[in-house]
């Protein structure tokens, strides 16, 4: 009597090599083979997986971070760039100090503004401005070595602030977080090729209006009328070479 | 370790014989009763028993290709796993259960029929699957003698299922055509 299952069973007839190539075909080698490959793919797809983590992890690090790095421009002028993230109203700021200078620049959430200072060792607090839009100022200082002291700064810094249109109180919110560094820092921040080229263009509006800043430096600042003559070197230097950022 | 190391194990009655085929051959004995039984229970008991036959049938016998020596024994005892359970399955006991023990009275003059008929075919089928190219060869093997799925032999083959199922439909032809020739059918 023929039935499926007796030709099942005589399918044993079938030959030694044809069982083995098709065992090879199907994978089903000895144990310790199979298993060696499947460690082999294992480490493969935890390499693959490391590798686009780490990809990942750089690509977020390029969109979010990567502005924040310090860039030199040039020997004497540095700064960071700073994203407009401080607490909701208020101000975020921080502040480098570099072994050759120290700069900073802030923005504002509320305004939209962003603000940059340059202090020189001559001039300590002579901060510039420009407006380059409604809704963006740009007032960049450096500091040098020799300069005031980071008290010292801070209060030339709510100085300028207020001088530049901020109540006291907006001003004293600006200084969330100040930070110190030994590197010396940085060219200007990632910008569109428009602001780039910008930076290093003088804005013939801020001409008129250099030196406006601060109160004490400022030949016609109310405080310290008498502090014109003595700034007039680096009033004039700065000038020449703007620090402004018209984006 | 080798294989004739192993048999060689088998031949000196040494237990580490067992152990042995089991780390190189177990999981390709486990597929194949797995592969009848779709039990996992089922396979392994087929498994055991295999170690079993191979320690009888060492050292009497010393095969020639281990591996399938060993995936001959665990076939054979799968379908008659296999059998058994859908016997029980199918008569509800009783009638499948008195058949069963009748089987026991059948003139070993049929019994010995049958095991020539069974021969026969065997070789039959032998020769008609040397004769087949290498893809029609590992199609068939891996369909009637793995038991696997269609649809992994296609996966395989990198060809569709649709293909693989009208070889193996042209392939059962030909058998059956052959096993005419052979007059066996």
């Amino acid at each position: 009597m023929v039935d499926a299952l007796f030709l099942l069973r005589a399918m044993d007839g079938i030959g030694d090599r044809e069982l083995l190539l098709t065992r090879d075909f199907l994978e089903l080698g000895e144990q310790s083979r199979r298993k060696g490959r499947k460690l082999w793919r294992t480490v493969l797809i935890a390499a693959i997986l490391a590798l686009l983590l780490a990809a990942c992890g750089y690509a977020v690090y390029r969109a979010t971070m990567s502005h924040r790095e310090l860039h030199r421009s040039d020997e004497n002028s540095y700064y960071l760039d700073i994203e407009n993230n401080g607490p909701e109203g208020g101000y975020h700021l921080e502040l480098n100090h570099g072994t050759c200078a120290m700069a900073l620049h802030f923005d504002t959430e509320e305004t939209g503004c962003l603000y940059g200072f340059r202090i020189t060792e001559d001039a300590p607090i002579d901060p510039a401005w420009s407006s380059g839009g409604t809704n963006l100022k740009t007032l960049f200082q450096t500091y040098e070595p020799g300069g005031p002291r980071p008290a010292e700064q801070q209060r030339s810094l709510e100085q300028c602030l207020q001088d530049a249109g901020m109540t006291e109180a907006e001003a004293e919110n600006c200084y969330c977080s100040m930070t110190f560094s030994d590197e010396a820092l940085v060219e200007r921040p990632a910008m569109p090729g428009r602001a780039a080229a910008a930076w290093d263009r003088p804005d013939p509006r801020l001409a008129g209006r250099r030196g406006d800043g601060c109160p004490g430096r400022d030949a016609g600042g109310a405080s310290d009328p008498g502090g014109a003559d003595r700034d007039a070197p680096e009033r004039r230097r700065n000038a020449e070479n703007p620090v402004f950022l018209p984006l | 370790m080798e294989d004739a190391e192993i048999v060689d194990l088998y031949w000196q009655r040494d237990q580490q014989a067992i152990a042995e085929t089991d780390k190189k051959y177990g999981a390709y004995c486990q597929h194949i009763a797995y592969a009848v039984c779709s039990d996992r229970l089922d396979a392994e008991e087929c498994v055991n028993d295999t170690w079993l036959r191979a320690w009888g049938a060492m050292p009497d016998k010393r095969p020639t290709v281990l591996a399938t020596f060993l995936g001959k024994i665990t076939r054979n005892l799968a379908i008659n796993r296999f059998q058994r359970r859908t016997r029980k399955k199918r008569g509800g006991g009783e009638t499948e259960l008195a058949l069963e023990e009748l089987e026991d009275c059948i003139p070993a003059a049929l019994d010995v029929e049958r095991r020539y008929e069974l021969q026969e075919f065997r070789q039959a089928i032998g020769r008609f699957v040397s004769g087949l190219s290498e893809t029609e060869q590992k199609v068939f093997v891996a369909r009637y003698w793995y038991l696997c799925p269609v649809e992994e032999i296609a996966r395989r083959l990198q060809i569709s299922s649709s293909k693989t199922k009208s070889m193996l439909f042209r392939l059962r032809n030909r058998l059956r055509l052959y096993l005419k020739e052979e007059d066996l059918w």
